[in-house]
């Protein structure tokens, strides 16, 4: 029997299909403006039995096709688990959330937090830096790890954060050093989020963000614990409901 | 089955407006009321009406904005720009005000409010702890009841005072019976439902006979508890209690019940936090009034240790399975409270979920993800 799991965030959807346990399928695609379309062209010819989705745009998908749904918090708790049997914090930073969630015995979760509606520190955070900066989303973070000073960047609004890099810029400061303040300024936050429910131990990393090679390097600076990012940081959700699914939770 | 809803609901305010109409053209004066310090009773035994103001819609806010800071408290905003706008129907038929001095917010906001309509202050001290501060209390209450003797042109006699007392315990008391339905292994009402079932539907006019309506409601939701198809519909629905801010926008509420949770009690104004504690029938009337009414556990009091024994007592009779807190962004008492509420609830054993909102609805879809996993947790 194969289980699918889609994880519909609000920049990329993935869509993960496993048979006992085993990954069978992944695909995964851009949100853009049209999520219901890009559910279609995910979907298209993929063979599976039955489908869960998660994600903001869950319950979009839900209506749609008469779907299971389950939040990100438990569906990235089930998927870390089924990669790294012994986690216990997950940290997961995509598109617009940041969260991080700690599981207890069995894997079942016992606490989270996630941020309110303000999408600083987050994936669209750091896009709107890297264009202000003038770098892919994929040279920011190993930009980033060049730079040769410390500078502190005190805004986390995005808003705010732009027009402060706009002021570095015009100081003369360099790029490298304005893009490790910015990651400095993600990872000050994420750190505080974990500290707030952390029972200690090694760190989950999950989300787009997690590619980010920065940003991993800071947190296990900050937080002195490994910081593990599996091979595709953003399918754990997908996985985690494809699994629930199979599970019959 | 009789839905208790907005519905129900429009059809008694109708007639208490009705009711209200015909008093004050024979001279009957409306006092408007905010928050929950100012008693009411003094108002009723003055003759005069008392009637809480419109604070819950988001739509008066950016009127308001154009007086106060955006970063105040969606609750208080949303009040001034009622008043201000003209919005709400009930300060429109109010003579004057009375205000009780609670968070710094709304002492503030009330300097401004005093322009648009006589308003009188109570001040409130920050503490009940102290016999000084119920002497001061007492001294602001004497000060309010003469004021309000020169504005009905009526003498408040002990005696009428007491005879609204025994009213007033009696809405109390029935307020509590409703509340008491949900101890039950099957709760017998919904959180918006008992919003509308308790509602006093506006003017504090004929309290008699909302407080019949409200026995009679009460009478008809026990029969629910033998019906198998309600039990069905909640059977298994995390048991939430809900604490913090006054629910007067319901948003929170709604989320809550909309995904899968029953909100079985309320520890808020006009809910638990101010039915519990009955005024005493017998001695000196404001003497009595004065105790009860600054004891009540908000957040705007230090230390405000009594509501943390409020919630133990709620989480043990109400077989409460996850406790959320709603404040209104930008009320520093609830939000700093918050971290003593939370050690409160993890004590028992029980997940505690934070939710710091406004009255908007941007922010629905990311609450509605930390709702539902919430309740995710308590399956």
């Amino acid at each position: 029997m194969l289980s699918a799991g889609i994880d519909i965030g609000s920049r990329t959807i993935e869509c993960v299909v496993i048979e006992d346990g085993a990954i069978r399928e992944v695909r995964q695609t851009a949100t853009t403006f049209d999520p219901r379309g890009q559910i279609e062209n995910v979907l298209d010819g993929l063979s599976f039995d039955w489908i869960m989705a998660t994600g903001y745009g869950r319950d979009l998908f839900e209506v749609a096709y008469a779907a299971k749904t389950v939040t990100e918090i438990k569906a990235y708790g089930r998927g870390a688990r089924h990669l790294f049997p012994e986690a216990t914090t997950i940290l997961d930073i995509g598109g617009q959330d940041s969260k991080c969630i700690i599981l207890g015995t069995g894997g079942k979760v016992q606490r989270f937090e996630m941020n309110d509606r303000c999408a600083a520190g987050t994936g669209k955070f750091l896009e709107v830096m890297a264009e202000a900066l003038n770098y892919s989303l994929e040279e920011l973070g190993p930009s980033a790890l060049k730079a040769g000073k410390v500078l502190t960047i005190n805004a986390m609004c995005t808003v705010f954060a732009e027009s402060e890099v706009t002021s570095l810029i015009s100081r003369g400061e360099n790029r490298e050093d304005i893009a490790l303040g910015l990651h400095l300024a993600v990872v000050k936050r994420a750190a505080g989020m974990i500290r707030r429910l952390w029972p200690g131990g090694p760190i989950f990393f999950a989300g787009g963000v997690a590619r980010n090679t920065c940003i991993r390097h800071l947190l296990e600076k900050d937080l002195q614990v490994p910081v593990i990012v599996p091979d595709n940081p953003q399918i754990i959700g997908a996985l985690g409901a494809a699994l629930l699914l199979e599970e019959g939770a | 089955m009789t839905i208790y809803d907005d519905h129900y609901l429009g059809g008694i305010e109708e007639r208490v407006m009705h009711d209200t109409e015909t008093a004050r053209a024979a001279g009957a004066k409306v006092v408007g009321v905010y928050c929950a310090f100012t008693p009411k009773e003094l108002i009723a035994a003055a003759g005069a009406i008392p009637v809480a103001l419109c604070s819950g819609s988001d739509f008066p806010i950016p009127i308001a904005e154009q007086h106060l800071p955006r970063n105040l408290c969606a609750l208080i905003k949303s009040s001034y720009g009622h008043a201000i706008g003209d919005s709400c129907p009930y300060f429109r038929a109010t003579d004057l005000l009375i205000a009780d001095a609670t968070c710094d917010g709304k002492k503030k906001m009330f300097e401004l409010l005093g322009r648009k309509r006589p308003l009188y202050l109570l001040q409130l001290p920050q503490t009940s702890a102290t016999a000084e501060s119920h002497a001061y209390w007492l001294g602001e209450l004497r000060r309010i009841k003469v004021i309000l003797e020169e504005k009905t042109g009526t003498v408040i006699t002990d005696d009428a005072i007491r005879k609204q007392i025994r009213l007033y315990n009696r809405l109390r008391t029935v307020i509590h019976e409703a509340f008491l339905l949900n101890t039950t292994p099957i709760p017998l009402l919904s959180g918006r439902e008992l919003d509308t079932v308790t509602s006093v539907a506006g003017f504090e006019i004929n309290l008699e006979t909302r407080i019949a309506e409200i026995t009679a409601a009460i009478r008809e939701i026990k029969e629910r508890g033998k019906e198998d198809d309600y039990i069905a519909s909640v059977a298994g629905r995390p048991r939430i209690l809900l604490t913090g801010c006054p629910t007067t926008n319901r948003k929170v509420l709604h989320l809550l019940e909309d995904c899968g949770g029953i909100v079985v009690a309320m520890e808020s104004c006009g809910g638990l936090k101010t039915v519990g504690g009955l005024v005493p029938e017998h001695g000196d009337p404001l003497v009595n009034l004065a105790g009860n009414y600054l004891s009540i556990p908000c957040a705007c009091m230090t230390p405000n240790l009594a509501r943390l024994d409020l919630l133990q007592t709620i989480i043990r009779d109400y077989s409460i399975d996850g406790v959320v807190e709603l404040t209104w962004d930008g009320c520093h008492t609830y939000n700093v409270e918050s971290f003593q509420v939370e050690e409160c609830v993890q004590a028992t054993g029980l997940p505690y979920l934070h939710v710091i909102t406004d009255y908007s609805e941007n922010d629905t879809g990311q609450l509605k993800t930390r709702i539902e996993a919430f309740l995710e947790l308590l399956h």
